[in-house]
């Protein structure tokens, strides 16, 4: 995959969306090759900000669509942003989870924002053109 | 998947040929029973023209080996092509089945 | 209900839950919803609807299975149009593993072998044991896998399956966990290499115990 292109996933608020998103993640890592750490960590990262728009966004019980772009920014990174149009919300001003309660514990993706941001470079929250932006950055290593 | 069969020192070699994957492992696994059925003790899969095994195949292997020891029989494995030796090495089936060069080997060996 | 072999899910979630409190054993982070995922995928391997090798997953038949917890873990693969490698699948499926444990739990609690207590899962006997399931004793799996590990038998396919997902998911420490196991360490190495969907499960879950570990800037 050459830097520049960009793949976009869209996806309805449904947790039984998030195969999709597993999947597509999955994909987009098997054209860029990045190690395993990293593979692993862009499922999280997505996993999560992905549930927290499903589970938080959307207050009206109506589906909507919203999108999930990836894209090989430079040769060692990778930029994930998700951008939905429910009321303004920011991920990353979230309370602290508990960072010692199991994994299992919590809910599907439910790893919390501490871990978002620390298996990211750059976490970025901004609200543009009536739409909240997730912008997630990881530097990966690449292994092809 | 061509399954060949002929009778050297009292053991059956069945010559394998092709693909052993989940749509030809049934076929493999039927033609094992039936040969116990008739009271085969010794089988040899000669896997000499074997091109690929995938997880049905090494199951039907698998199960084919343990179905002949509970019958108090044996089970070899023969001419593993690089494919398959690759596969057996990553399962460790190299260490828990009898394995040899040639079919020739494996009717000689004494279970 | 039928009264066929357990699903491996329902197996593997039987495995995970502890003796007295019916609570989940303790391990690895999302190591249940990967082992629960793998266990699907050999579910439907044992079915004939899909096959697996190191490289890949390759749908054999659409066929529905008749049994609706394999059926959903079916639909989901067949909705991935593209192929992805075994821990890509695992991935995918881990994202349903809460329905499949919830599926299984309902299962086991409808077979008779669990029950529910206010919000407890609890053994139905008070002890690991089966009731009869037809008109044979079923031998105990933990039993029978200790056997297993104790000696020096070929494994069947299916005790295979069961070693390789326990021992990925470290429950194998916590339910064969006595000195005679200890001594066994290369034995119960082998038997989980046995299984090459195991085999992926165990590598997943180490990364991502690895990849958690490892410690980044916090993002700006």
């Amino acid at each position: 995959m050459t830097p520049d292109s960009r793949k976009i996933l869209t996806l309805r608020n449904d947790l039984a969306e998030l195969p999709r998103l597993a999947a597509f993640v999955d994909e987009f890592c098997d054209a860029v090759q990045p190690g395993e750490d990293d593979r692993m960590a862009l499922q999280l990262v997505l996993e999560e900000a992905v549930t927290n728009v499903i589970n938080h966004g959307y207050a009206d019980g109506q589906g909507h669509e919203f999108t999930v772009t990836l894209q090989l920014a430079d040769e060692g990174r990778v930029c994930a942003v998700v951008t939905d149009d429910a009321a303004p919300y920011d991920p990353l001003t979230r309370p602290p989870v508990d960072v010692e309660a199991s994994l299992e514990d919590r809910q599907v993706g439910g790893l919390g924002v501490h871990l978002m941001k620390r298996l990211t470079q750059h976490a970025h929250y901004e609200r543009r053109d009536g739409k909240n932006v997730l912008t997630l950055e990881r530097a990966i290593r690449r292994v092809s | 998947m061509d399954i060949t069969e002929n009778i050297q020192n009292s053991a059956t070699v069945l010559g394998l040929t092709g693909r052993l994957d989940g749509l030809t492992s049934g076929t493999l696994e039927r033609k094992v029973d039936a040969l116990l059925a008739g009271g085969a003790k010794r089988i040899v899969f000669d896997c000499g023209q074997l091109l690929y095994v995938s997880s049905a195949g090494l199951r039907v292997f698998l199960s084919s080996a343990k179905k002949l020891k509970a019958a108090g029989g044996s089970a070899a494995f023969a001419a593993l092509t690089p494919a398959v030796r690759e596969v057996f090495e990553l399962s460790g089936f190299t260490t828990m089945l009898e394995i040899h060069p040639d079919a020739a080997a494996a009717t000689a060996a004494k279970a | 209900m039928s009264s066929a072999n357990l699903t491996f899910v329902e197996e593997i979630v039987l495995l995970a839950l502890d003796d007295e409190t019916g609570a989940l054993l303790p391990m690895p982070p999302l190591a249940f919803r990967y082992a629960l995922a793998g266990a699907a995928i050999c579910d439907l391997a044992l079915l004939n609807r899909i096959d697996t090798d190191p490289n890949q997953l390759v749908v054999l038949s659409k066929e529905p299975t008749g049994d609706p917890l394999l059926d959903h873990a079916l639909s989901a693969i067949l909705s991935v149009q593209t192929p992805l490698r075994v821990s890509g699948w695992l991935n995918m499926l881990s994202e349903i593993s809460k329905t499949l444990e919830a599926a299984a739990l309902d299962r086991l609690v409808a077979r008779g072998i669990l029950r529910r207590e206010e919000k407890k899962i609890l053994w139905v006997f008070g002890t690991r044991r089966y009731p009869t399931v037809d008109n044979q004793e079923r031998a105990e799996v933990r039993t029978r896998l200790a056997d297993l590990i104790l000696g020096d038998d070929l494994p069947d396919p299916r005790d295979a399956i069961l070693i390789s997902l326990l021992s990925a998911s470290h429950l194998s420490d916590k339910i064969f966990a006595g000195k005679e196991f200890k001594a066994r360490s290369e034995r119960m190495a082998t038997l989980a290499k046995m299984d090459l969907v195991g085999r992926e499960v165990a590598g997943i879950i180490d990364v991502v115990t690895r990849t958690l570990n490892a410690s980044l800037p916090i993002g700006m």
